[in-house]
């Protein structure tokens, strides 16, 4: 036996109008944005990588503490101080020229990490033991150890004990 | 969110209908604004410490009886060394795809963390041409089972 076919025309001209029902529309829209509204990121911390920065990700789901604090930022051309260019890189390697160079930047990255401390420790409160030894780390995915371990120890050695490094985790 | 949808004839009032048609184009506007906006992915942050030489020199004497160093190498090997009373190395290779092999890590973490439950703090270091997105799957790992990590050299 064939299927009987539906249909939604029916025999008589509906002749009354037909006002479109939307409250119910407007219901989901609310509980939408509602949805949005929430998932949106409002942290106090404001952390905005630079462009052209991939941060490494997370591979399981934790939470992890935040803390506020100056920025250095590894990229593949330059490594930035609170958004300042401070040391030149070549293809995330500081550029090859004689032992004095290295030194030279690393001098001057750590000049402009003992700034921004003593900025910050300016900024929070005196009470807080732990005042200014907070540092959030931005690096892009593919920066070697190597690099990295340069901005480290600049940062151990401006009095930096506290680092965060920053990745991208799932909500 | 309530309509007034319904007609009332009481007394000779006029029918009050709500004119939902705006109040939706604003939504409509606000949804695709929001969704164009929002980011799934959300901002962590892994705390770890950092040491300089002279630190280390003043602590020697602070030392713990046992101390765990996890070294990730270029072939996305690892060389767990426990040292203290009775020092051990552990080798640990990447997987078959040739990627670190972090659960077999994350079980050899665990042992060691058995078999020395005072074990605390954990030195993480790298050979220098690994990837950071390497260092952070281990740091990761690591802290699942040892939170205070400090890197090294």
């Amino acid at each position: 036996m064939p299927p009987r076919k539906r249909t939604f025309i029916t025999s008589e001209e509906q002749t009354e109008d037909m006002p479109l029902q939307i409250t119910s529309m407007a219901d989901i829209f609310v509980i939408i944005l509602v949805f949005l509204l929430k998932s949106l990121s409002t942290g106090i911390v404001n952390i905005t990588p630079t462009q052209g920065m991939k941060l490494p990700h997370l591979t399981t789901e934790q939470k992890y503490e935040f803390k506020e604090g100056p920025k250095v930022e590894v990229l593949a051309g330059a490594i930035l101080v609170d958004q300042k260019p401070i040391v030149r890189l070549e293809r995330f390697q500081l550029p090859n020229k004689g032992e004095d160079s290295s030194q030279e930047n690393y001098d001057s990255l750590l000049k402009a990490l003992t700034i921004e401390r003593s900025k910050q420790k300016g900024k929070l409160s005196r009470n807080a033991a732990s005042a200014g030894e907070t540092l959030l780390m931005m690096a892009d995915r593919k920066a070697p150890y190597a690099t990295l371990k340069i901005v480290m120890n600049a940062a151990a050695e401006a009095g930096y004990g506290d680092l965060r490094l920053v990745v991208l985790g799932e909500k | 969110m309530s309509s007034c949808g319904n007609s009332h004839e009481n007394g000779g009032e006029s029918d009050v209908e709500l004119n939902l048609a705006p109040v939706i184009d604003c939504f409509t506007v606000l949804i695709t604004y929001l969704l164009v906006s929002t980011s799934f992915l959300s901002i962590e942050m892994l705390d770890v410490n950092v040491t300089v030489d002279s630190e280390q020199a003043s602590n020697a004497d602070q030392t713990p009886d046992v101390t765990l160093q996890v070294r990730l190498q270029d072939a996305k090997t690892f060389e767990l060394t426990v040292t203290g009373k009775q020092p051990t190395t552990y080798r640990i290779p990447a997987s078959k795809n040739g990627e670190i092999n972090a659960a077999k890590l994350r079980s050899q973490l665990n042992k060691v963390k058995k078999r020395w439950p005072q074990l605390r703090d954990v030195s993480v270091s790298a050979d220098p041409s690994v990837d950071y997105q390497d260092l952070v799957l281990v740091i990761e790992t690591v802290k699942s089972t040892l939170p205070q990590i400090t890197l090294g050299e």
